[in-house]
């Protein structure tokens, strides 16, 4: 190895160990640096509220400031040159090694650089890069482990937060949670309700997509209650809109009366026969539930007396075998299987306490088993007699459904060209009947006015056609309906979503009615307290305060200019306006739909009301009361105050 | 000749020159370092000192040791140039005929002792410039080469100003030196009261010739120098200029003027003989800084506010040296 070499190869080497020893250098200065935001941040945020996820995210600065330190110091490689200086400052060597290898490049009088190299060449031998370029914890390093402690400890140190900024992050959490709540509940909708129709489900989208940003954004109640409102009185316009359509209000009406059956009638026929062949028996629910009274009374007779070995005992099973044969002809009686009943039976005269009581539990599963399904096929019974006996009473009765499946068997039936005159006749008898209630439905009855005259001019198929369009545009019929439904769903949430924003509940506190409403739907007690909309919509309640048909005054402002004498109008006079108690009456109160406010209080009612009434005098002196209110209002203060 | 070769021998004539002038001279020994270092970078050199500190006496012994010519020239007011470089004057042949013949002053000899130069008038002063700067001088319109090596030791005398001349810039620049000559010590004054007055005294040895020492000085200039320490050379000469941006800011404050290039040429060479000295094949940073007062003491002019607040041109280059980072590069470069 040349002496150039061994230069060049110990430089080298240093140089490696000084990127590293730089990079560790910078490191503790990287991590200072970040050790020092993150514990601004931290005591910031000890301070003042603001986003956690910040917090959170500047708690990595240390990590990333140590890392992106690291690699400055890592990064930066220095010349050969630059280490041979460095060298030679650092190890006292008089600029030999910088001075060698730069002859070394450079064409110099023979002997002189020979003479360099060597002399470098044996210093060089003397260097040990890692004494040079030792890997220390600096002062910033020890600095920033310290800030790190520090940091670490203040997650000990409690937030210092207001009332108010309590209230504001609680806020926030709940707005969230409604908007996730919202937003998942109209995604559901979505999923559930296909097809929709391209109105209902850009509106429906709307909705969702409020959700979501309720849900990221941070907003404030204010707000997230204006943007509520905002898509509340979108969404409503469009409901009302296509529920404007008399044949949707029609279709709407119908099913609030109730007779629409869960099923169409295909189906309710098919599942009761499905039941009927279940149940096998023509008993009645009721008859099931005595002779299953009767069964649990013996069973309860035989765990007291069924293991006694005496004659009472013998005496107990003998009565209990009778009463047990006759409740087993009575099942069969009603037609009812239960083999169970029968084992039970042999096991009891076998003297078999345990077998008899288990056979017995089992007969009465069976038996609960039976009572239920008779009850859904009595209910199904009670549905199929609601459905209207043919078109023109379904039509009538707005059981959409069971009208296009009679109009499309109809239609079948035409189709087929298989009708003898009679069939036919009557089935012109029932379109025309039904021609009157489906008028309702608007061009439905062009249809089925249609199908009669072609089914009178003997033209079949034509008229199967018809009515099979009735039936379609019937289907489009209860496509908007089912869309409306699904916008005042959506509409519900929405309102059920300012309601948790606004009462600060939450959704599920909001939507159980645990605020505001009494389960009950009445009033909650205190003053103060918001009804629910639509509670005040009872004349019992509304004839209190109802001022409709009362003249107001001129309100119009004019200044200070003197506004008259003129006393109050009818209807708003004092003693009107003050109300009356009577006891044991209801108690006249004003129900506003708003937001509640909630909080504590921090002053005296006495106290609230003396300041109240020292603020109206106030206004009255200074006639920001309008004259002719003036008296009210003073004595209204003045009963509050007695 | 290899180098190698040569520097053993410059080494073994450098310490055997010391060790002679050690035999007359007492103590001193900064002051004979920079002579000798003078002396084989091949430059003049001011010997500065109040009167009795062996400033000609070092001049003297120097010529000794060496195989030179020497001529001793006591400056006084009277003095005029031609008592210096020599005259022309009418002579008769040995044919009787008569013709003007060049007389050579004292400045022809190797080794010229100019002493108390302080005391001649600048018109004579000025007849050393352009011996001291081209080692020839101009007479009765001839230019005659002075034999080379050529060297001017001169003293002067920093206390009695009744009646001297301060050298004029001009020629302070040509000095390569300004040495200045201390009190000895406590040993030393004893050495130096039993050897002057004990009757016994040592001659100095010859040590070389003027031959080799000019091939000694040819070798000191080919010492190498790495371009970061001709730099750092640089860089002071530079903050020696007052108002400029390199300048150390009590240069600004103190300095009329600053260092001219033969302050750098002066480091340089010193610095390549303090080297030799050394034992090293190249200059330091160390060199530059150890012979930066003598070589840049009388080439800075101070202001007025310097001489009122008694700061002297050492104390500046003090500060200049703290100014002007050896190689401040290396360490920012590495981060470490």
């Amino acid at each position: 190895m040349s002496d150039l070499q061994i230069i060049q190869a110990t430089l080298e080497q240093t140089a490696r160990r000084c990127r590293v020893a730089a990079g560790v250098r910078w490191l503790w200065r990287g991590l200072l640096g970040g050790a020092m935001l993150a514990l601004v941040v931290a005591v910031a945020y000890k301070i003042f509220p603001f986003d956690f996820n910040l917090v959170a995210l500047f708690s990595l600065a240390p990590v990333a400031g140590g890392l992106g330190g690291f690699l400055w110091g890592w990064l930066r490689s220095p010349s050969l040159q630059t280490v041979a200086r460095w060298v030679d400052a650092k190890m006292g060597t008089r600029e030999r090694l910088g001075t060698a290898l730069e002859l070394a490049a450079r064409p110099e009088p023979a002997g002189w650089r020979e003479l360099v190299l060597a002399d470098a060449a044996g210093t060089a031998k003397t260097v040990d890069p890692r004494q040079l370029a030792p890997l220390l914890l600096t002062l910033p390093g020890r600095w920033g482990l310290v800030l790190l402690l520090l940091i670490f400890g203040l997650g000990w140190v409690p937030e210092h937060r207001n009332a108010r900024q309590l209230q504001q992050a609680a806020d926030q959490q709940n707005i969230q949670a409604t908007g996730r709540q919202l937003s998942e509940l109209t995604r559901r909708s979505l999923e559930q309700r296909q097809p929709l129709a391209p109105q209902a489900r850009e509106a429906l989208a709307g909705v969702q997509e409020l959700g979501l940003e309720l849900e990221k954004k941070t907003l404030t109640r204010d707000e997230a209650l204006q943007d509520l409102a905002k898509h509340s009185d979108r969404l409503k316009n469009q409901a009302d809109e296509l529920a404007r359509n008399p044949m949707v209000q029609n279709l709407q009406q119908a099913a609030q009366q109730g007779n629409q059956p869960e099923l169409n009638p295909d189906a309710l026929r098919q599942r009761m026969e499905a039941l009927q062949k279940t149940v096998g028996a023509t008993a009645s629910p009721e008859q099931m539930e005595k002779l299953q009274a009767q069964l649990e009374k013996l069973q309860a007779a035989a765990q007291g007396n069924g293991s006694r070995q005496d004659a009472a005992g013998a005496n107990a099973r003998q009565e209990m075998a009778r009463s047990l044969g006759s409740l087993a002809q009575e099942a069969r009686d009603m037609g009812l299987a239960l083999p169970q009943l029968e084992a039970a039976m042999a096991a009891l005269s076998a003297n078999q306490t345990e077998l008899f009581l288990k056979n017995l539990q089992a007969t009465l599963s069976d038996l609960e088993k039976l009572r239920d399904t008779a009850k859904t096929l009595q209910q199904m019974q009670a549905q199929m007699e609601k459905l209207g006996k043919n078109l023109g009473e379904q039509l009538s009765k707005g059981q959409v459904e069971a009208a296009q499946s009679t109009l499309r068997k109809m239609a079948r039936e035409l189709e087929r060209s298989g009708l003898n005159l009679e069939q036919m006749a009557k089935m012109l008898q029932e379109v025309q009947e039904a021609l009157d209630p489906a008028s309702k439905y608007g061009d439905v009855a062009q249809d089925l006015k249609q199908a009669l005259q072609e089914m009178k001019s003997g033209q079949c198929s034509a008229a199967g056609q018809s009515l099979q369009a009735a039936a379609g545009k019937l289907d489009k019929l209860m496509q908007q309906m089912g869309d409306a439904a699904q916008m005042m769903a959506a509409l519900d949430n929405l309102n059920e979503a300012a309601a948790a924003i606004g009462s600060g509940q939450g959704w599920r506190a909001a939507k159980s009615g645990k605020y505001g409403t009494r389960p009950t739907k009445r009033p909650g007690s205190g003053v103060g307290t918001w009804a629910a909309d639509g509670l005040a919509d009872t004349a019992e309640m509304t004839g209190g305060w109802d001022n409709t048909g009362s003249e107001r005054p001129n309100m119009k402002p004019r200044g200070f200019s003197d506004r008259g004498e003129g006393g109050p109008v009818e209807g708003m006079k004092p003693d009107r306006v003050k109300g009356s108690f009577s006891p044991g009456g209801p108690m006249p109160s004003v129900t506003l739909k708003g937001v509640s406010i909630r909080g504590q209080s921090r002053v005296a009612l006495q106290e609230a009301a003396v300041a109240a009434q020292s603020e109206a005098e106030s206004a009255v002196t200074q006639d920001r009361v309008p004259r002719a209110y003036q008296d009210s209002v003073r004595q209204y203060f003045d009963d509050l105050k007695k | 000749m290899e180098p190698q070769a040569t520097i053993e021998k410059f080494k073994a004539n450098y310490e055997a020159l010391r060790r002679e002038i050690g035999k007359v001279i007492v103590g001193h020994e900064e002051v004979v370092e920079n002579t000798l270092t003078a002396l084989f970078a091949g430059g003049h050199v001011l010997l500065e000192g109040v009167p009795g500190l062996g400033k000609t006496l070092l001049v003297r012994t120097l010529s000794d040791a060496l195989h030179l010519s020497f001529n001793r020239i006591q400056f006084t007011p009277d003095l005029m140039p031609a008592d210096i470089l020599g005259t022309n004057l009418v002579m008769e042949s040995t044919s009787g005929k008569r013709e003007f013949q060049f007389q050579p002053g004292p400045i022809f000899a190797h080794l010229v002792l100019a002493d108390e130069i302080n005391r001649a008038t600048p018109k004579t002063q000025s007849a050393l410039l352009e011996a001291m700067q081209e080692h020839q001088v101009t007479a009765g319109g001839q230019i005659r080469k002075l034999s080379e090596p050529f060297f001017v030791m001169a003293t002067q005398n920093p206390i009695d100003q009744e009646g001297t001349y301060p050298l004029p810039e001009a020629q302070l620049d040509r000095f390569f030196f300004k040495i200045l000559v201390g009190y000895p010590s406590r040993g030393e004054l004893t050495e130096v009261l039993t050897r002057t007055t004990s009757g016994e005294s040592q001659a100095p040895a010859k040590v070389m010739d003027g031959l080799e020492l000019g091939e000694l000085i040819r070798l000191v200039r080919g010492v190498p120098v790495a371009s970061h320490v001709q730099d750092y050379a640089v860089r002071l000469v530079l903050a020696t200029h007052p108002g400029t941006e390199t300048a150390a800011p009590a240069v600004s404050r103190f300095l009329r003027f600053g260092s001219s290039p033969r302050g750098g040429q002066a480091l340089l060479l010193a610095g390549k003989v303090r080297a030799l000295v050394q034992g090293r094949y190249h200059i330091s940073f160390e060199d530059l800084e150890a012979v930066a007062l003598p070589a840049l003491r009388h080439r800075l002019i101070l202001n007025f506010e310097a001489d009122a607040e008694g700061i002297t041109t050492d104390h500046l280059i003090g500060e200049v040296l703290k100014h002007v980072p050896t190689d401040a590069r290396s360490a920012a470069a590495l981060g470490v």
